[in-house]
């Protein structure tokens, strides 16, 4: 199980617009142990809603702040690059972490992300290999980064 | 020769001719010394006139002149007279002064204004009339004032009348004596004034001065005024100067007793000592008058002042007159003399005349006489005749004359001799020059004929230029058209006659003008032969119609130098038609460009859509396999695996088409990059298969660095060696080799290996997308490789083809055009970043 340097399990935002990626993803986070601690919105409007906790989000209980956000690319209302800039444009936001998750392997997708401030890449489906796979990648980062901003 | 040939035959006429020609000298000489007799007499005569007009002006001073300054001395003085008469019988309340003041007027004063009268239409200026009609009113008013003024004096208090007398009377006074010193002056300086009327004019001067200082002793007398002493004391000194100018003209009053004492003499002497002693007394008068015995100053006045003042104009009248009758008396001797003066003259002149008239005859018949002789003698030498010697015994110009003539005779013998020869001589010479003259005919023949042949071939080059179909266009040095052609008129509208002349910019757009000043000079500068424009890609010319439109244009540029410096030749051609199918090419290319575009973005959006329901169907068979897998028997997950591989392969499909889609979107520039870089990176990527397949690989280096589009061309490399190590016999470990030949400018690269082989008949096929020769189950792979292989290789201007038979590998090569032969399209995509 993925925890945090305070020990409590990390919370995930999870912004997809594909049900059947959003199934696979859940058991990815099931296999994980992170079920109960992932949260998922259907496109970026919603991200945004989540985050700035607006509308039916207001409830920190149910909606509680993430500890990081997978953002799929292609959605509707708001794709992930644009909800990305808004993030970054944000001082209260911008120091949450991002994964984008994509299914196609377009360079610049890619590069668009990162300048976009994204500090990972996962290609979709999110299973659960793939998924440890980048969060174990991160982990060391990741530590420094949550610890510092106690996040 | 001619004249020899008939000697003597006209003889008789020659002497009828000679004494005509000898006439005609005499009347020459004749007519030289009348002429000379005749300027003579002309120069006689304008002496005489200038003579006769002395006389007239002599006339006029007799006549005029004089008359004119005693009638003006005479008003002067009647004045003067008038106005001391009506002082007088103001101050003296004494009416008898009255009485005489009438009579000057009437006696003295106006029979002279009718004397002047009376000459006046003699005057030569009409200025002179009308000074004399304003002197006539203002002596009128003078006269009305001075009644008036006795008038007012008779009635009680003078004051009135010295108010008159200050203020009308005397500045009247002023002006009569100013305008009648005017009138003398002018009279005085006509004629280059002699001495006589300048002392006349000082005389006049005196008097009026003199009278003017008398008039203010009164008032200074009178009224204690400073003014009137300082305007007195001038007045007597301008009376001064008059008289030392009168004393210095001494002489003119008596030419004749000089030198001892005459009456005129004696009276200016007197005029001189009664002046002094009138300024004495007016010192002393003045003086008293300042003084508190002031009625001795009134006194004085009447006792001695008023006494010497009527004396000094008493001398001062005396002079004049006897001045005037001297005047008058020189004038009419002088006219006498003049008169006799002028008949001598025209005496004199006309016996002058006669006497030259029949000198010159005689001396011209002397001279002649033996100049005719000689002159008849020398025509009959001239027609051939020999003639004797002649003689003269005087030894002059004519003496000499004959002797050279006689000499010349003798000579004229000698010559003649010499010319027959000399004759002779020259027929010869003749002869040959004839010969030279028609040597040179042929040769001026021979040079026209030439010059026609030349005409010729310039009326032919000329044809050239003018059915040339292109338009041809001549500019001189200076930026003007010489010369054009017919194409060229049609083409810009102009006719050759509005061109030629004209700087070429008249054919160039506004726009471009500015520009093509500096390519001219640029281009006179180094002229070359070559296309308009050149090096400037893309750029299209455009002349300007004389309707205002314009032509595309292609243009070529040549030049000639001759002697005026550099003749810029432009062969000009209508591009519109080839510009419209450029334009339209142009347009076809974008809107294929636009639709690859779009075909392109469709296929990746179409893929992406694709794969996201494969996703489901891989992932979500996965997951029964794994999570369900105790509760399905064989065939069941048998089943799954095969859905599963077919999203699998499904996928792959669509990441093919993808990787296809984004090779032709994406267009990175070309680099130099070697070949070894690029194979180390496709190693890097097989490197699991090479192992796997225990598989040999061969590079032959070294590699050259080529001009490509890397990470198209690295997947160039890495489909050929997948495919030379996927198709490899079961039994045989695989071998490949990569290699690169150079060929004529290209680079021939091969990969073998030692595979199953590709049947020739296949060959074609293969390169077809999604073409597969095998079943998936014996060889993985979409069939998109070798399509992609084929785009990239096309795209970088190469072909590839296979050299292989079933069953005994397969050489797939390929060649790309070596390094420098792509610079150009490298120019192109550097433009176009």
């Amino acid at each position: 199980m993925v925890k945090t340097i305070e020990n409590e399990p990390i919370k995930i935002l999870l912004a997809d617009d594909d049900e059947d990626d959003i199934a696979i993803a859940l058991r990815a986070f099931k296999k994980s142990r992170l079920e109960n601690e992932v949260y998922v919105v259907r496109d970026g409007q919603q991200v945004l809603d989540y985050l700035h906790r607006t509308g039916k989000y207001q409830d920190t209980e149910q909606y509680p702040k993430p500890h990081l956000l997978l953002l799929d690319i292609n959605m509707p209302k708001m794709n992930g690059q644009e909800v990305l800039e808004h993030l970054e444009a944000d001082p209260k936001l911008r120091r949450l972490r991002v994964l984008m998750l994509t299914s196609s392997k377009n360079e610049q997708d890619v590069l668009r992300s990162y300048n976009n401030g994204a500090c990972a890449y996962l290609p979709k489906p999110v299973e659960f290999d793939n998924f440890l796979d980048v969060i174990e990648r991160l982990n060391c980062f990741w530590k420094t980064v949550v610890y510092a901003n106690g996040y | 020769m001619k004249i020899s040939q008939q000697p003597g035959e006209n003889a008789e006429g020659n002497n009828k001719e000679t004494p005509r020609s000898a006439s005609g000298l005499k009347k020459k000489f004749l007519r030289s010394h009348l002429s000379i007799a005749v300027i003579g007499i002309v120069i006689l005569a304008i002496l005489l006139i200038y003579r006769f007009s002395a006389r007239n002006s002599g006339e006029h001073m007799l006549n005029v002149t004089v008359p004119m300054e005693q009638a003006t001395v005479q008003i002067l003085i009647g004045v003067q007279r008038s106005f001391s008469a009506l002082r007088t019988s103001i101050l003296l309340q004494d009416y008898k002064f009255q009485k005489k003041n009438t009579d000057i007027w009437n006696n003295e004063i106006y029979p002279n204004v009718k004397k002047i009268r009376a000459i006046s239409h003699r005057w030569p200026e009409t200025i002179q009339n009308r000074e004399l009609n304003e002197i006539n009113t203002l002596l009128k008013n003078l006269e009305l004032i001075q009644w008036k003024i006795s008038d007012v004096a008779a009635s009680s208090g003078n004051e009135p009348a010295k108010y008159l007398l200050n203020f009308y009377a005397n500045p009247l006074e002023n002006r009569i004596f100013s305008k009648i010193t005017y009138l003398i002056n002018t009279e005085a300086s006509r004629q280059g004034g002699d001495e006589h009327k300048i002392l006349m004019k000082h005389m006049a001067d005196f008097r009026v001065y003199f009278q003017k200082a008398h008039s203010l002793l009164r008032n200074v007398a009178a009224t204690d005024n400073i003014t009137f002493t300082h305007e007195r004391k001038e007045y007597i000194l301008r009376v001064e100067d008059a008289l030392n100018e009168i004393l210095s003209r001494k002489h003119l009053l008596d030419i004749k007793s000089a030198n001892r004492l005459n009456p005129v003499i004696e009276t200016l002497n007197a005029l001189e000592k009664s002046f002094f002693s009138y300024r004495q007394i007016a010192e002393q008068i003045q003086e008293a008058r300042q003084s508190p015995k002031w009625n001795l100053a009134l006194y004085w006045l009447n006792e001695n002042g008023l006494p010497l003042a009527e004396e000094i104009d008493q001398r001062l009248t005396t002079l004049t007159e006897n001045q005037f009758v001297k005047v008058m008396h020189e004038a009419s001797t002088i006219r006498r003399q003049e008169l006799f003066l002028f008949i001598l003259t025209l005496g004199g002149s006309l016996g002058l005349g006669g006497a030259a008239i029949v000198l010159s005859r005689k001396g011209a018949e002397d001279i002649v006489r033996p100049i005719t002789v000689l002159s008849q003698k020398a025509m009959l030498l001239a027609r051939g005749e020999r003639q004797d010697l002649l003689q003269w015994k005087e030894n002059n110009e004519i003496g000499t004359l004959i002797a050279s003539f006689n000499e010349m005779q003798s000579r004229l013998d000698e010559r003649t001799t010499q010319l027959k020869e000399h004759i002779i001589n020259i027929e010869d010479k003749n002869k040959d020059l004839l010969r030279t003259r028609k040597e040179m005919d042929e040769t001026v023949l021979a040079l026209k004929n030439e010059q026609k042949a030349l005409s010729k071939q310039k009326k032919y080059l000329e044809m050239v230029i003018e059915s040339s179909p292109n338009g041809m266009l001549m500019m001189s040095q200076n930026g003007r058209i010489q010369r054009v052609n017919e194409v060229v008129e049609r083409l810009f509208s102009y006719s050759r006659e509005e061109l030629i002349g004209q700087p070429l910019e008249m054919l160039i757009p506004e726009r471009f003008r500015q520009g093509h000043v500096g390519f001219v000079s640029g281009y006179l500068k180094q002229p070359n032969r070559r296309r308009m424009g050149e090096g400037i890609p893309g750029a299209t010319l455009y002349g300007l119609k004389k309707d205002g439109s314009e032509i595309p244009l292609d243009v070529g540029l040549g030049y000639i130098k001759d002697n005026n410096g550099i003749v810029v030749l432009a062969v000009i051609q209508d591009i519109s038609d080839r510009k419209i199918a450029e334009d339209k090419l142009e347009q076809e290319r974008i809107a294929l460009k636009k639709s690859n575009l779009e075909l392109d973005s469709f296929v990746y959006t179409a893929s992406h859509d694709l794969k996201a329901p494969l996703r489901g169907i891989h992932s979500f068979s996965k997951f029964l396999e794994e999570d369900y897998a105790h509760v399905l028997d064989e065939e069941g997950k048998n089943y799954l695996s095969r859905i599963r591989n077919g999203a699998d392969r499904m996928t792959k499909l669509i990441d093919d088409l993808l990787s296809l889609s984004r090779i032709s979107r994406q267009k990175n520039p070309f680099n130099n990059t070697p070949v070894e870089e690029m194979l180390q990176s496709v190693m890097e990527r097989i490197e699991y298969d090479l192992e796997a397949s225990e598989a040999e690989l061969v590079i032959q280096k070294p590699m050259p660095v080529i001009f490509c589009y890397k990470i198209k061309m690295v997947e160039v490399f890495l489909n050929l060696m997948n495919n030379a190590i996927k198709f490899s016999k079961k039994n045989e470990k695989p071998r490949v080799e990569v290699g690169c030949l150079e060929r004529g400018g290209c680079y021939q690269f091969y990969v073998k290996d030692n595979g199953i082989g590709i049947d020739p008949q296949y060959h074609k096929k293969i390169f077809g997308i999604f073409q597969r020769l095998h079943t998936r189950e014996e060889y993985e792979g979409t069939g998109a490789g070798l399509n992609i292989v084929q785009r990239v290789i096309e795209d970088h201007k190469g072909h590839i083809w296979i050299d292989s038979r079933l069953g005994d590998g397969a050489t797939f090569y390929f060649s790309i055009p070596a390094k420098t032969a792509l610079t150009e399209s490298s120019k192109k995509m550097q433009v176009k970043a």
